[in-house]
């Protein structure tokens, strides 16, 4: 049983770990694309560092029990270190952390929690006599196990720490059972009461973090981690460490809301996309004429919202002119017909692939068909009041090229935040404008008001601003090119100093032309030390480290095309990733068959991931039926799958290269995951990238070829 | 694991750490802003041997070698001569109005032509200005502006006064300096707006240069100046003394950063300082921050507490408080500290009534201080 047992929970809590990993981090750091490729690559590169290396330390078979339970521990100790990783880098509660102490945050808690999974893959093997594929098998079916689990029942459920300890808890109890060799008792019940201690001290511990603040609630959903805070009478909202809200914050909410109603004082339908909880809602029902549709994606927060408000502010979400809807901000679009006045588009900023979508001119075009001829839309970015840098300059210059690739007419408010309007009908954004509006419509408010914003609407500061933003040129943020992040994430990352930017903005220098062929150099990169040190016998693995930076591009890339597509739906997503793991295991169940051990079929193989890149390419800019996706991720991960059987096979007759194979897979992963998201997707758009893997698998394709045909061989045995 | 292999794994490691930080440092800026850098020597260090100065404009006292810049990166040591870099060289220019800065007590209702260059002697992190106050004069897109052509430019905009602002007019002492006297002869006033990190030597020659001083002091606390403004409370408190000593006029901001530095016997120990040290009259706005720069996920200052500490302030006797960033609010205007009438009405940055008659309250002639005209 434990030949079974084993490989399947490396594969669970491999992946569980792995995904709480990530939602911590982006609670503690900020949740952007390239927080995201340092997780994710690092826990790729760690654990490839753990298989690659796992023969020299010498582990024996009756250490695998051991090393499992030390593995389900260590979570005890690096997701509190964690939790309060901002004190070791001095910075308090509310302080944001950048890149250098976001990369080696990463890089240490992935070095201490995924290098044991590396090394648990070789042990399996070696538990295994050398059935590589079978513990594949297992460890693919656990990772999908859990990828279903933890989405569609912890997260919903349970926080992160008392998920850990459930789960782990659980795990410690198979381990046991299962364990052939020398049980010890005492170990699995200590590390089991730690995990018990690390689910019993999550909120007391989530309170200590955010000191001096006092947090006086704290919800996981799906969408991420909601904290609120209160000093005397005000509370602040934060989503993943972001501060989100404060209520009440009136300046926030007018100028959400005023600088595009008072365009269209008679508005009769309003739609509000996110930000409901600033106080929008209450300044939107200013206007009598209006009836408000708001759009928030995540049910649980304004319940969560209502219980810490006063009766008198309750009381607006229970309004007869207001409608909630649940949905993600482009699907609503798609599944409704309405036809708007003003839409106020009050949502995060572009920090990563997924909420780019709501600043495409796609996602404006979409917009535009749900307006009313004299509509108006708006948004709101960071900027800068005084001074806007080069880097700001070129991501607000994006903002404004997508929106007038649909508008004809964009006007812009200056401040220490922009608000962008937008319409085909004319706008105005003069001072005196606005006063007559207030005036005629008495519509009250504190500060957009002429008092206030008198400075702020200077002739001065509307014609330089005007001017820096035309003073570079950008192309529109699209869908399928997602440049808009990265200009977002360039300007994030000036914030913290010189060297970040630099690295950031140095890839907008490297022309397309070498871009695309980058991965290719790369992998040569990893590939040359092992072909010089094991000689040519080796080179059918070469596929393996393809296969890993191709599969988990793919992977990424069909998971935003989907919500391109469908909107961003979470047990979808969840959904979507167990299919490509399903598709692992289907592929390497029929990989064992010795029959197919043939350099022919690897070629097939690698062939048809060609071709499914092919036909990706030309599905990428088509309505494609929701099904689809599904496919395509199934397919590979059957390929894969499949050509990770076949591509182990000539390594495993040593055993010191029981964990070659798996290595140099998570080693081209590490290449993808710090790439594609990051880099290409924002740089080359998603077409491109495509292309480049086509470039580097017919490379593949091309030496296996020549492989083949120079040693005359046809089984890989 | 051999000790071979131990010693190439970390060697490796040491390596791939390094390397991010290798290859960003050693790469040039995208964005190539054609640098638009001065060379004007400056007027505060000291000569050392081999070619090395010491800075002495500020409480850092930079020592520096040849080719080497001072902390606040825009004044460079060449060859043993240590210049500026950023004389006569803006990168913001507004006309705001006078409340904006803020100065109440100062030709209320009037505008100020608004100017600064790069750089900045200390790093605050809740910086409005950290796109021009933390960066390299190279990293920004600065324009001549030379004195004379600073007061031109103010008449021009019907601004009775120039006030230099936004990054810490310090930095660039000497632009500043030569700006305030060439505008001094068109009539104009000459308003400063600074952290008051400056030495007293300095300090005393731009006492006889301008007209008005707003000293933004962050806290009353020196760990919090070390930790949060990387600079020193002790050097702002005797610019305050000096200021005052010689009758310059004065008002004073404190920017309220929740938790931490708004605990009530912080503000108690400032308010009898200032007593103490400047006297009832000098104008304390206790200013509501917002979320930026680095502390962007800091909750704004709430109301309540900033009527708090105002309440404070005039029960430990100051006379004129007020609270900023909070348009409507009452405490933006103007009391008679003696018989309690509104005598300058504000809301947000405009001016409304102004009771004043000769710098004296209208109803019960008590003296206002403050430069009314």
């Amino acid at each position: 049983m434990s030949q079974i047992i084993f490989p399947f929970l490396l594969g669970f809590f491999s992946l569980s770990t792995q995904i709480f990993l990530l939602r911590e981090f982006q609670v503690q750091f900020y949740g952007n694309e390239v927080i995201y490729g340092f997780v994710l690559g690092f826990w790729l590169l760690w654990g490839s560092s753990g298989s690659l290396l796992a023969p020299k330390f010498r582990l024996e078979k009756r250490h695998l029990p051991l090393l499992l339970e030390i593995a389900i521990f260590l979570p005890v100790f690096v997701f509190p270190c964690l939790r309060f990783v901002r004190f070791f880098w001095g910075k308090p509660f509310g302080e944001s952390l950048g890149l250098q102490a976001s990369f080696f945050s990463a890089l240490g808690c992935c070095l201490v929690l995924s290098f044991p999974f590396g090394l648990l893959f070789y042990l399996n093997v070696h538990f295994l006599q050398g059935n590589l594929t079978r513990v594949y098998l297992l460890e693919a079916l656990g990772a999908a196990l859990a990828g279903l689990t933890v989405d569609l029942f912890f997260i919903p459920n349970f926080s992160c720490w008392q998920s850990l300890a459930i789960l782990g808890i659980s795990g410690l109890i198979l381990i046991f059972f299962s364990n052939p060799f020398k049980r010890k008792l005492l170990l699995t019940a200590a590390i089991a009461g730690f995990l018990v201690l690390l689910s019993l001290l999550d909120s007391q511990a989530q309170k200590v973090a955010t000191r001096p603040f006092p947090l006086i609630k704290s919800h996981d959903s799906p969408y991420g981690r909601w904290q609120i805070v209160k000093i005397e009478d005000q509370i602040t909202l934060y989503q993943d460490g972001l501060a989100v809200a404060s209520v009440p914050d009136p300046a926030e909410a007018e100028e959400i809301v005023h600088f595009a109603l008072l365009q269209r004082p008679e508005a009769e339908k309003v739609l509000l996309i996110g930000g409901g909880f600033s106080g929008a809602i209450e300044e939107i029902l200013k206007y009598p004429s209006t009836t408000l549709d708001y759009v928030e994606i995540d049910p649980d927060i304004i319940p969560l919202l209502k219980s810490l408000l006063p009766p008198e502010k309750q009381s607006i979400f229970e309004s007869p002119r207001l409608t909630i809807h649940h949905l993600d901000g482009r699907t609503f679009f798609t599944k409704r017909d309405e036809i708007f006045d003003v839409i106020i588009l009050a949502v995060p900023e572009p920090a990563t692939a997924q909420l780019n979508r709501l600043y495409s001119r796609e996602f404006y075009s979409l917009i535009k068909r749900h307006l009313s001829p004299q509509g108006v839309i708006s948004l709101r970015v960071s900027s800068a009041e005084n001074y806007q840098s080069p880097a700001l300059v070129r991501y607000l210059n994006n903002v404004y090229a997508t929106l007038n690739s649909v508008f004809s007419r964009i006007e812009i408010i200056p401040g220490d935040t922009n608000i962008f309007l937008a319409s085909d009908y004319p706008l105005q954004i003069d001072l005196d404008f606005f006063v007559s509006r207030l005036d005629k419509y008495q519509i009250k408010t504190r500060f957009i008001r002429p008092q206030v914003i008198s400075a702020r609407l200077s002739p001065m500061r509307l014609e330089r601003l005007k001017t820096r933003i035309a003073s570079v040129s950008t192309r529109p943020n699209s869908d399928l090119h997602p440049r808009g992040y990265f200009y977002y994430l360039a300007y994030w990352a000036s914030q913290f100093g010189l060297n970040e930017t630099r690295i950031l903005e140095f890839f907008f220098r490297i022309p397309a032309s070498i871009l695309i062929l980058l991965p290719l150099f790369l992998v040569a990169a990893i590939a040359a030390p092992v072909f010089i040190s094991r000689g040519k016998t080796s080179w059918p693995s070469l596929p393996l480290i393809v296969l890993g930076f191709t599969s988990l591009m793919a992977e990424v890339l069909v998971l935003l095309w989907f919500q391109l597509r469908f909107g961003y739906i979470y047990e979808k997503i969840a959904l979507l990733f167990a299919c490509f793991m399903f598709g692992l295991f289907a592929g390497a169940f029929i990989g064992q068959k010795s029959s197919l051990a043939r350099i022919s079929t690897l070629l097939v193989d690698q062939a048809g991931i060609i071709l499914i890149l092919i036909v990706l390419l030309i599905l990428l800019p088509l309505q494609i039926s929701s099904f689809v996706p599904y496919l395509f991720l199934f397919l590979f991960g059957s390929l894969g799958g499949h050509i990770f059987v076949l591509s182990n096979l000539p390594l495993i007759r040593e055993s010191r290269s029981y964990g070659l194979g798996y290595g140099l897979d998570l080693a081209g992963s590490f290449l993808g995951a710090i790439l594609g998201p990051p880099l290409f997707f924002p740089l080359l758009g998603l077409p491109a990238t495509i292309i480049s893997l086509l470039i580097l698998n017919a490379s593949c394709l091309l030496v296996l070829f020549l492989g083949r045909a120079y040693r005359h061989e046809r089984s890989l045995f | 694991m051999k000790r071979r292999d131990f010693l190439k794994a970390t060697g490796c490691l040491g390596l791939s750490l390094g390397c991010p930080e290798l290859l960003a440092s050693s790469l040039p800026p995208l964005d190539l802003i054609r640098p638009n850098l001065s060379r004007v020597e400056a007027r505060y260090y000291e000569k050392l041997p081999d070619r090395e100065i010491k800075c002495t404009l500020c409480p850092r006292y930079c020592h520096l070698g040849d080719k080497e810049r001072g902390y606040c990166g825009v004044r460079e040591n060449d060859g043993g001569t240590y210049y500026t870099l950023v004389y006569g060289k803006v990168c913001a220019v507004n006309v705001d109005p006078i409340e904006k800065k803020p100065f109440f007590h100062f030709l209320p209702g009037t505008l100020a032509f608004s100017l600064a260059t790069a750089g900045c002697n200390v790093n605050c992190r809740f910086c409005q200005n950290w796109q021009i106050s933390q960066v390299r004069p190279e990293q920004v897109e600065a324009y001549d502006l030379p004195p004379e052509e600073v007061a031109l430019a103010a008449r021009r905009n019907n601004c009775p006064s120039i006030a230099y602002t936004y990054t810490e007019p310090v930095v660039f002492f000497e632009y500043m300096i030569d700006s305030s006297l060439a505008s001094r002869k068109l009539g104009l006033k000459n308003l400063v707006v600074t952290g008051g990190h400056i030495n007293p030597e300095p300090l005393e020659e731009l006492i006889r240069a301008v007209d008005a001083i707003k000293v933004d002091l962050k806290s009353f606390s020196e760990a919090f100046y070390k930790e949060y403004v990387r600079g020193e409370l002790k050097p702002v408190l005797e610019a305050i003394k000096l200021i005052h000593q010689r009758k310059m006029w004065l008002e004073i901001v404190y920017l309220v950063i929740p938790t931490l530095n708004d605990q009530e016997s912080m503000i108690r120990q400032l308010c009898r300082w200032l007593i103490k040290e400047i006297g009832p009259d000098v104008p304390l706005h206790f200013s509501r921050f917002h979320p930026m720069y680095l502390l962007k996920n800091l909750p704004p200052t709430p109301i309540p507490t900033l009527e708090k500490l105002h309440s404070i302030a005039r029960e430990e006797g100051l006379r004129y408080v007020y609270i900023g960033n909070v348009p409507g609010h009452k405490a933006e205007s103007t009391y008679c500290p003696f018989c309690g009438q509104l005598i300058i009405e504000r809301v947000g940055y405009q001016v409304g009534r102004i009771e004043l008659k000769n710098g004296r309250c209208r109803f019960c002639n008590a003296p206002i201080p403050g430069i009314w005209s």
